[in-house]
């Protein structure tokens, strides 16, 4: 595929060059300060970092692939780091070193707490180095951008996609990490089934550590403790870890529909073959491949949207089917 | 003995009020899900317990779980047949335990440090090789291995009864038993009786490392995927249910059936937690509580030593 800012094929690929050249000459004589397209033309030695809460999640592979299609199309290099677990005080130790890295072009941040990392931000900006926050925003406005999911948004959307999948009756529950994000969508979720439809009783949630064995665990004791649910929302990307555990409980005879989080492959092939019953997914390749950009925009001085919120898709079975990676 | 028994009783006493307080908790369903969701972890135990009585210690343990479930499942993705990918694992396994046990035994490396160090490493390659997607998909022999049952448990259980069984009778009954029991009592005094302290206590590393691996092979099968966050945080949970169970972090003295019933009280105390809907955020509060408390009571009511055979070991030399 042909990205911008790549004229390497074909034997005339010195005209695009030329024609550059050439617009910078005039643009430089008629005025001195003209903002630069984002295009890639811009020279940019400069690193973009994808600082990561846990990067060991595979929640995060398609986020990458956005930032990194993003840094291709514009020419620059773009490294993904953070902590290898939830762990703050080694994601603060990351933003300092970028921050104080003068090859830094720009961060975009997925925070564990904002008020540890606002020193930082306000520091990274002090130097020209633009942050971008991604996932959630920002209680401070400190930040260059924000680009990502309202959690209460999406813990209401996937209320109502429950809803409606259940009749607007029974009984329904919900798994996930103890996470603020996860946590923060599950109370909307709930606060939305309560509000909103009356005939649906909502039963005490359960969480997870994040391992896979602690997960199952859960999953088959909330199960036992809950064995007339009418729909699980299973709200953090570890759902894909419990496509079997799943596949045991409708062995076993539940009738209780399954709703996933996220989109990782084996969330997405469960769906199709009907063992969950849709996914609540963040788009976040389209959430960080625009991030890079604008990280890349602020960087050449070109304004950018202050807030954006991206709503989640939710795939069903018969729409699933062309997010599967062949 | 007297450990023992009082584990029984406040395992007892734990079941019968949470049993009155959801009927759930002493459900035929629920016994079978909290034996079959603890038997893995009994399995890396009893490797544990082992090392720990000879005064030796694991870090590495989930790290070794993580990386065979991720080798075993790499290789079943790439056509590699069922039994070469689960003899890869536990070749993986084994060679960390072999690691382990050379540097804390032969160059006398802290063992805390040494299998941290591995454990890092071990992770290091399971997330290498997977850049966090799991390896998923895998052929029905193989996920029999972890989700067939027989009698109505899981094989993980029964695979934990083995294991149990054979490590309770080689620890009580065999010569190598007595060798643990010895080295970790008095590790120079076990040298001057002529053990091979640097032989036993590198087999117990290799067995730490294989049934590591071993629990990573079966956690994938019950999964049907490699994940390399498997076992997060598996091996401190062992450890406090190893103290719970009544071993010594400065060896010498343990028991296994000991640690399968302090693991069997800290699992009780997790699914109860979910069946009472207890808030998620103080279960770590109430498994830290049980652990606290059994060291006190251990302190408090002195020490209950396993009697060290000395003289079975001088009439063997």
């Amino acid at each position: 595929m042909k990205r911008f800012g790549d004229h390497s094929d074909g034997k005339f690929s010195w005209i695009p060059a030329m024609v550059c050249v050439l617009i910078l000459v005039v643009a430089g004589c008629v005025s001195p300060v003209v903002a630069p397209e984002v295009t890639g033309d811009v020279p940019d030695n400069f690193t973009y970092y994808f600082l990561a809460a846990n990067n060991a999640d595979p929640f995060y592979v398609d986020g990458i692939a956005g930032f990194e299609a993003a840094a291709a199309e514009l020419g620059v290099k773009t490294e993904f780091v953070g902590p290898m677990d939830l762990n703050l005080a080694s994601q603060m130790k990351t933003f300092e070193e970028l921050v104080n890295n003068p090859t830094t072009g720009g961060i975009f941040w997925y925070a564990m707490d904002f008020n540890a990392g606002e020193p930082m931000v306000k520091e990274a900006e002090s130097r020209g180095i633009p942050v971008v926050i991604g996932a959630a925003d920002s209680p401070f406005r400190t930040r260059s951008a924000f680009i990502g999911y309202d959690n209460t948004v999406l813990g209401e959307q996937a209320a109502d996609v429950a809803a409606a999948l259940i009749g607007q009756k029974g009984r329904v529950g919900s798994i996930g990490v103890t996470g603020p994000g996860v946590v923060q969508r599950r109370e909307a979720f709930e606060n939305r089934l309560r509000e909103a439809y009356p005939e649906i009783e909502v039963v005490q949630t359960a969480s997870h550590t994040g391992s896979a064995d602690d997960a199952a665990k859960v999953l088959d004791a909330y199960m036992i403790a809950n064995p007339d649910l009418a729909l699980l929302w299973w709200a953090d990307g570890a759902a894909s870890q419990m496509v079997q555990p799943w596949r045991e409980q409708r062995d076993a005879g539940t009738k209780t529909l399954f709703m996933a989080t996220d989109m990782p492959q084996a969330t997405l092939e469960a769906v199709r073959d009907g063992v969950f019953v849709a996914t609540v997914a963040q788009d976040t390749f389209t959430e960080s491949f625009w991030g890079m950009r604008m990280l890349y925009a602020k960087k050449h001085g070109i304004r950018v949207p202050d807030t954006v919120f991206l709503g989640a898709m939710v795939l069903y079975q018969e729409t699933v089917q062309e997010f599967i990676k062949k | 003995m007297k450990r023992l028994l009082g584990l029984m009783i406040l395992d007892a006493i734990f079941i019968a009020i949470v049993g009155t307080l959801s009927p759930h908790f002493v459900s035929a369903a629920n016994i079978s899900t909290l034996l079959s969701n603890m038997a893995l972890e009994v399995i890396a135990l009893t490797g544990l317990i082992l090392l720990m009585i000879c005064g030796l210690f694991d870090l590495s343990v989930d790290g070794v779980t993580a990386m065979s479930a991720v080798i075993c499942g790499k290789l079943l993705n790439a056509g590699v047949p069922v039994p070469v990918s689960i003899l890869a694992a536990m070749l993986g396994g084994g060679v960390v335990g072999y690691i382990n046990g050379y540097l804390v035994s032969r160059l006398k490396i802290n063992a805390l440090i040494a299998t941290l160090g591995m454990w890092w490493v071990c992770l290091g390659i399971a997330y290498g090789i997977t850049k966090a997607i799991s390896p998923f998909g895998f052929p029905e022999s193989f996920q029999a291995i972890g989700q067939a049952k027989f009698l109505g448990m899981r094989m993980a259980v029964w695979y934990a009864a083995v294991v149990v069984l054979v490590a309770t009778l080689v620890l009580n009954y065999m010569r190598f038993g007595r060798h643990v029991l010895v080295i970790g009592g008095n590790r120079e005094a076990a040298r001057l009786f002529g053990i091979p302290v640097f032989r036993t206590e590198i087999t117990l590393y290799v067995l730490m490392g294989l049934l590591g691996a071993f629990v990573g092979i079966v956690m994938s099968a019950r999964l049907n995927a490699g994940a390399p966050n498997s076992t997060d945080g598996m091996t401190m949970r062992l450890v406090a249910a190893a103290v719970i169970g009544g071993c010594a972090l400065s060896g010498g003295r343990g028991s296994i059936i000991g640690g399968v019933l302090g693991l069997l009280l800290m699992n009780m105390l997790t699914n109860a937690a979910i069946l009472l809907g207890v808030s998620p955020y103080w279960q770590r509060a109430l498994v830290g509580s049980v652990l606290l408390a059994a060291v006190l009571l251990d302190r408090a009511g002195g020490s209950l030593r396993v009697n060290i055979p000395w003289r079975k070991v001088e009439q063997e030399r």
